[in-house]
């Protein structure tokens, strides 16, 4: 792959083929970009593709939930044409109590806390806010030229036409900690305990951390006007399908079970990718959408980049601290209050207390002998993951410490999944007598998996120091890094991930651009 | 209990018995953190040592980085700007380093050890930037200041005192050369480097051996003129030699605060230093770029001052009084007999007539002289003995 006769045709090679990789890929390839991209798993979607974890039973591996797609991404790449079915059937969110019926949390009468405040519309109010800088360009730290100076003053734009009363308000909370902020309002224990949690997902903090306000309406920004979250039949992977069938119709090549092993840079300018399997293939421009610390410092390699750039990419924060179990259910349990009739997601997070408890046993490097839980049931949404009236419970449990090594790692799993097994019997007193296989992924096999340093599936925290102008750092923050040539596009730049896309979507325009 | 004064807070060398015996003034100032002697007894005395016979100077807080391993020289390739292609081992190169941004973070002189080992000297700190540098190399970074003393000997019979102290091996060591041997059954290097820009050593040795080495170059000067200098002194040679110093003629990158207030090699004079010709060295990107855009929008100039009073703090101006840039060290010359002054000046106004805007104080009144400069090429001082090999004996 040269550039030599296609003159007119930019060669491209994107690393990685989570949805970062594909959106990025099926951009480029959309407007006349010859696109080549390497994924080093067998099959497509990163966090978002599905394992096998017993025989006969499936589940996604980390990413259990889809945001509904952004609409100008679905129309730019044509997902309807290439299978994405707009049709979905919306979660069920609901917070599990060990009193009662579980209390729904998309019914806005339950959280309403009285005094003309209501902690769910005004989040809501402010992740629309927070949406409207996700979806645009990241900000360069210095203003340099005209073009810098306009994204700034869009930016600012974007923010002001929400009025000074809000603006306000976005910038009060948006370094707070969510137990502080959701402590504002009269709720009932549970609501703020599901909130907390949701503050938390994916971290290394509990919800008395500062910035754990922004981290929630990250993940409620992604979200959009719905404010429900999708499992499409076949998991989020559907939407990996569409977006793998767009860009091979758009003319990208895309390649899965080939890594890559090296990111050519000579004097300063990408020049390639190395195979596993040995083979170089050259290209001018390099997209890595894969883990921007395990880009700089493995696949390009220290030596070979100049140290104030290393020194950035050795101190982004990205420690995680979920964990993931998978059991599979010869029957649905005995869940007080909740049918196996629509996609559910539930959540074990008994109250901001509870929740900041099992965030306290990272500190120490343990597991949390009571983690809080996100729970989805893929064969609500697909009865084919599982055989015929069986079920598969998806679980993200936190917080579990990342391993140093292989013994730790298996002690982590083992009292981690032991963990998960006692807090859900609580809720489903017959869950132990259900299960019949069951899988458990620490930090550790998670940061294997998803090629992530620290095992964070936003690659780097979504917190104040990592945003915008600094994502994952200052000298990476509008994708371009100072190689020429080569492009950071995952889920570790700006806006961050939760499987929108959107961080290859601007990391393509970017490559444009140039 | 008295009150702390600054020498109790400050750190004292190996050789402050002697440097405190031999400071008659008791004036000190910190470098770094350690207590060093502005003079002795008379600073205009110490120079026309260091110019006509040999000046002691303690160089024991001189910052000293060993870097060392498999990969000790990618390390230091891509620390510093310059080539290391003629450094070998037994060699020293005096080298930029400067960040990503191309800016200067400091200069100094890089001894090569061997294949695999290097000595950075800087006056300024640099070990977190060095451990930075090691990561992901097979190398290891030592800060080694205190493990090294070093005496810098400096002055047209600093080659007799070293000859009279019974040193093999001096006359054939050519500057920016090594020389590893024995004194007294201790180890002794002796480079042929220094910051007067004339005949001279530096002496590296334990700490525990320096203060005997002291007293023994004392005896075996003494008919040859010796005397301890302090740093008054030397920043009177180190102008004449053209030699910049950190915190006066630039500002380390890393501790600007302002933007603006950085310099790159190309604005200091020392774009030789740089080698763009290297595949990967820190501020590559942007020195091939500002080089391509002509050398950034300073420059350092040399300048001849018309008179006699030193150009100190002056604005830099053209003839029509605009003030295109600013002198950062200035001196009255005595060897060179110039008016002399190292300016910052922008450099599109460099071709430009230039006047010193110079503001002298004599009892109370002050006066102001618009002088006119030229501009010099190379150090105010550069003798032939700097580089004659062997040196000419006294």
């Amino acid at each position: 792959m040269t550039r030599q006769g296609s003159r007119s045709r930019r060669d491209v090679i994107v690393v990685g083929g989570g949805i970062n990789g594909l959106t990025c890929a099926a951009t480029l390839a959309r407007r006349g970009c010859r696109v080549l991209l390497f994924e080093a798993a067998e099959a497509f979607g990163g966090a978002a593709r599905p394992v096998e974890f017993a025989p006969g039973y499936r589940a996604p591996l980390a990413a259990h939930l889809l945001p509904p797609p952004d609409a100008p991404l679905l129309r730019e790449l044509r997902l309807a044409e290439h299978g994405w079915s707009k049709a979905q059937t919306p979660t069920r969110s609901v917070a599990l109590s060990l009193d009662g019926a579980p209390l729904d949390l998309d019914s806005p009468a339950n959280v309403d806390s009285g005094g003309g405040r209501n902690v769910v519309a005004d989040t809501a109010a402010l992740s629309r806010m927070l949406r409207t800088q996700l979806l645009a360009p990241p900000l360069p730290l210095g203003i340099a030229g005209w073009r810098d100076g306009w994204r700034l003053g869009r930016a600012g734009l974007r923010l002001a036409r929400f009025g000074p009363a809000r603006v306000r308000e976005f910038l009060r909370v948006i370094g707070l900690a969510m137990a502080d902020y959701v402590a504002e309002y009269d709720v009932e224990p549970l609501l703020a305990g599901a909130l907390c949690a949701d503050a938390v997902w994916g971290t290394g903090y509990g919800p008395s951390a500062p910035g754990t306000v922004l981290s929630y309406l990250h993940r409620q920004a992604t979200l959009g006007d719905a404010r429900h979250w999708l499992q499409p039949p076949g998991g989020p992977a559907a939407l990996i399908a569409a977006l793998v069938a767009s860009a091979r119709a758009s003319g990208a090549e895309l390649n899965a079970g080939v890594g890559v092993t090296r990111i050519l840079v000579e004097y300063g300018k990408a020049t390639g990718v190395e195979l596993a399997d040995g083979r170089v293939i050259r290209a001018l421009t390099v997209i890595s959408a894969v883990d921007p610390a395990t880009t700089l410092l493995q696949l390009v390699g220290a030596p070979l980049l100049e140290t104030g750039l290393v020194r950035e990419a050795r101190h982004i924060r990205g420690r995680g601290a979920a964990g993931r179990v998978l059991l599979a259910l010869d029957a649905w349990p005995a869940w007080q209050g909740l049918a196996p009739d629509r996609p559910i997601r539930a959540l074990v997070a008994p109250s901001p207390t509870a929740v900041e408890q099992a965030a306290d046993s990272i500190k120490y490097g343990e597991v949390s002998p009571r983690p809080i839980l996100e729970v989805t049931a893929p064969t609500l949404a697909d009865a084919s993951l599982a055989p015929s009236g069986q079920h598969v419970l998806s679980v993200t449990a936190q917080f579990a410490p990342l391993a140093a090594d292989a013994t730790s790692a298996a002690a982590i799993r083992q009292a981690l999944l032991e963990a998960v097994l006692a807090t859900l019997s609580g809720y489903a007193p017959d869950i132990r007598e259900r299960v019949v296989a069951a899988a458990c992924y620490g930090p550790a096999e998670m940061a294997a998996m998803l090629g992530s340093q620290g095992g964070h599936w936003h690659h780097a925290d979504i917190a104040l120091d990592q945003f915008f102008f600094t994502r994952p750092c200052a000298a990476a923050a509008t994708y371009r890094l100072p190689v020429d040539g080569l492009y950071l596009a995952s889920a570790g730049s700006h806006p961050g991930g939760g499987l929108t896309g959107w961080a290859g979507v601007l990391a393509a325009r970017e490559v444009l651009a140039r | 209990m008295t009150a702390p004064t600054i020498a109790d807070e400050l750190k004292t060398t190996a050789l402050h018995a002697r440097t405190a015996a031999a400071n008659r003034l008791s004036r000190w100032h910190s470098w770094k953190g350690w207590l060093v002697a502005d003079s002795y007894a008379d600073a205009e005395l110490e120079y026309f040592a260091c110019r006509n016979a040999a000046t002691l100077f303690d160089l024991s807080p001189m910052s000293k980085y060993l870097i060392a391993g498999s990969a000790a020289h990618d390390v230091v390739s891509r620390l510093v700007t310059r080539s290391l292609d003629k450094l070998v081992p037994g060699r020293v190169a005096y080298v930029a380093l400067c960040d990503d941004a191309g800016q200067l973070l400091d200069d100094g002189t890089l001894f090569r050890l061997s294949d695999t080992s290097f000595r950075l000297c800087t006056y300024g700190r640099h070990l977190a930037w060095l451990a930075d540098n090691v990561f992901g190399f097979d190398a290891e970074v030592t800060d080694v200041t205190t493990d090294v003393a070093a005496i810098a000997l400096q002055g047209p019979t600093s080659y007799s005192v070293l000859q009279a102290l019974g040193l093999d091996g001096v006359d054939t060591l050519r500057p920016y050369r090594i020389l590893d041997t024995t004194w007294q059954g201790t180890a002794l290097a002796v480079s042929r480097t220094g910051f007067t820009g004339d005949l001279g050593y530096e002496l590296w040795i334990a700490p525990a051996a320096v203060v005997a080495l002291w007293d023994a170059l004392c005896a075996a000067g003494e008919p040859f003129g010796v005397v301890p200098m302090g740093t008054d002194a030397l920043e009177l040679a180190r102008i004449e030699a053209g030699f910049l110093q950190s915190g006066v003629d630039f500002i380390p990158a890393d501790h600007v605060v302002r933007p603006g207030r950085t310099r790159s090699p190309y604005e200091l004079g020392l774009g030789w230093l740089v080698d763009l010709g290297k595949p990967v060295f820190n501020g590559r990107a942007a020195l091939a770029a500002e080089h391509a855009s002509g050398g950034g929008r300073w420059t350092l100039a040399r300048l001849d001052v018309a008179g006699n009073k030193p150009a100190t703090a002056a604005f830099v101006t053209t003839r029509r009084g605009r003030e295109v840039g600013f002198v950062t060290s200035a001196a009255w010359s005595p060897v060179a007999k110039r008016n002399i002054a190292l300016a910052h000046v922008e450099r599109r106004y460099a071709d430009q007539p230039l006047f010193a805007d110079i503001y002298t104080q004599r009892e109370l009144h002050w006066s102001r002289t618009l002088a006119p400069c030229q501009l010099v090429e190379g150090p105010f001082w550069n003798p032939p003995r700097r580089r004659a090999t062997p040196p000419a004996p006294f």
